[in-house]
């Protein structure tokens, strides 16, 4: 199995106590893919929640997990949607909340591959941590797979305490306020890999500013796709120097060694690429093969006129 | 009745004469958009000069068209992928 990747993803803000938010689609997305939207806002009243299952939420979309916390003006909600994506999705997703009584909302929607979700689902969905303080803990999650994705979605009432920044393995992916004063929407989310099953660790996060609202966040982890993979496929040309960053690789794999054994392909693709050092990795959803056994890959670069055939075991 | 001539050489360019036993498979297809292979056999061998002439029965390509071509020697542990044209 391999890690659950983020492919792409877009944030958006709304300001001047806004209705909803609209997310543009982060690009690439195909059928199979999971969008995850995530929101943040600084509401300004009681202690409702702003996001749900049934009316405010984005078209399409189950809610993953979600909070508020704090104390009225500076309530801080929460959420987190997914979708298992078909492909057909329009060029923007658009979340309703429940008042228009909060200073803004900040939102992601991240485009993840290779993942075992299914709509609303996570492998493990931690409990919302809210501290008043310049550092703090998003407690973490322990999960029970190999090769989890863990995200964190971090929310405060208050641009004034940005920038933040997270400690390792964790790494921010992006942070957003709508305006650097107290009355206003901020968050930020991260993530780490985590290869072999077990505690994510806490994410600690650390305002730049003193706080003047709490800081809130809450851990998920994805788990991946069922089936096999192969990873960290060092592609070399024929004189054994990297080939560096591939695209457009088409690719078929075999669970047999043997020409003379094999059948269709388990599975196949023509749109996979390798990191910039030319490593590749492939899911292999429908293979059968378990951890050691080797199949054969076969994968060609059109636009390079390379072509070749690798006996490559399973992770 | 089609039939596929590769010729093959080492990474350094020598011919690889006088395999034997060498297992292969043919797909009608491109990589990445296969079925399962219309034709395949064990006991493929090549030339002295390394050439080798594969008789494919159940392709449904013409002359000229192209197809994907796996080879595996596994006394030599050689492996190999082509996209050829039927002969």
């Amino acid at each position: 199995m391999a890690v659950p990747v983020i492919e792409s993803w877009q944030s958006a803000q709304a300001t001047s106590f806004p209705s909803s938010i609209t997310i543009t689609k982060p690009s690439g997305v195909v059928a199979g893919d999971l969008l995850l939207i995530c929101l943040s806002d600084d509401y300004n009243a009681d202690g409702l929640f702003q996001y749900d299952d049934s009316t405010n939420k984005p078209s399409g979309f189950s809610l993953v997990t979600r909070w508020n916390a704090g104390t009225a003006p500076d309530q801080t909600n929460g959420a987190i949607f997914s979708k298992v994506a078909d492909g057909g999705e329009g060029s923007t997703f658009n979340v309703p909340c429940r008042s228009t009584n909060h200073y803004g909302i900040v939102g992601w929607c991240l485009r993840i591959s290779g993942h075992g979700e299914t709509a609303g689902s996570a492998h493990k969905i931690g409990t919302y941590s809210s501290v008043s303080s310049t550092a703090f803990n998003i407690t973490g999650v322990t999960t029970t797979v190999d090769d989890c994705l863990c995200l964190y979605l971090h929310a405060t009432a208050g641009g004034d305490q940005a920038p933040y920044s997270v400690a390792g393995p964790w790494t921010e992916l992006d942070e957003q306020s709508t305006t650097a004063t107290a009355s206003s929407a901020s968050g930020s989310i991260g993530s780490r890999s985590l290869a072999t099953a077990g505690a994510s660790g806490n994410a600690a996060i650390t305002s730049t500013s003193a706080p003047t609202n709490y800081n809130n966040g809450i851990q998920i982890a994805l788990q991946p796709a069922s089936g096999a993979a192969v990873t960290g496929v060092n592609l070399v040309d024929i004189t054994g120097a990297a080939h560096g960053a591939l695209s457009s690789l088409k690719w078929s794999w075999f669970d047999t060694q043997d020409p003379n054994s094999m059948v269709a392909p388990t599975d196949q693709g023509a749109a996979e690429v390798t990191t910039a050092g030319g490593v590749l990795d492939l899911d292999l959803p429908n293979s059968t093969l378990t951890s050691g056994q080797t199949g054969t890959l076969v994968l060609r670069d059109a636009a390079n006129n390379y072509i070749g055939a690798y006996h490559l075991q399973v992770d | 009745m089609a039939t596929v001539t590769i010729n093959l050489v080492s990474k350094a360019g020598s011919d690889q004469a006088n395999l034997s036993a060498v297992a292969w498979a043919w797909f009608d297809e491109d990589v990445g958009a296969m079925n399962a292979p219309t034709d395949k056999g064990a006991a493929e061998t090549s030339d002295g000069a390394g050439q080798m002439v594969i008789t494919l029965t159940g392709t449904a390509l013409t002359s000229g068209q192209t197809g994907t071509l796996v080879l595996y020697d596994s006394t030599g542990g050689k492996l190999g992928a082509y996209r050829i044209p039927v002969d």
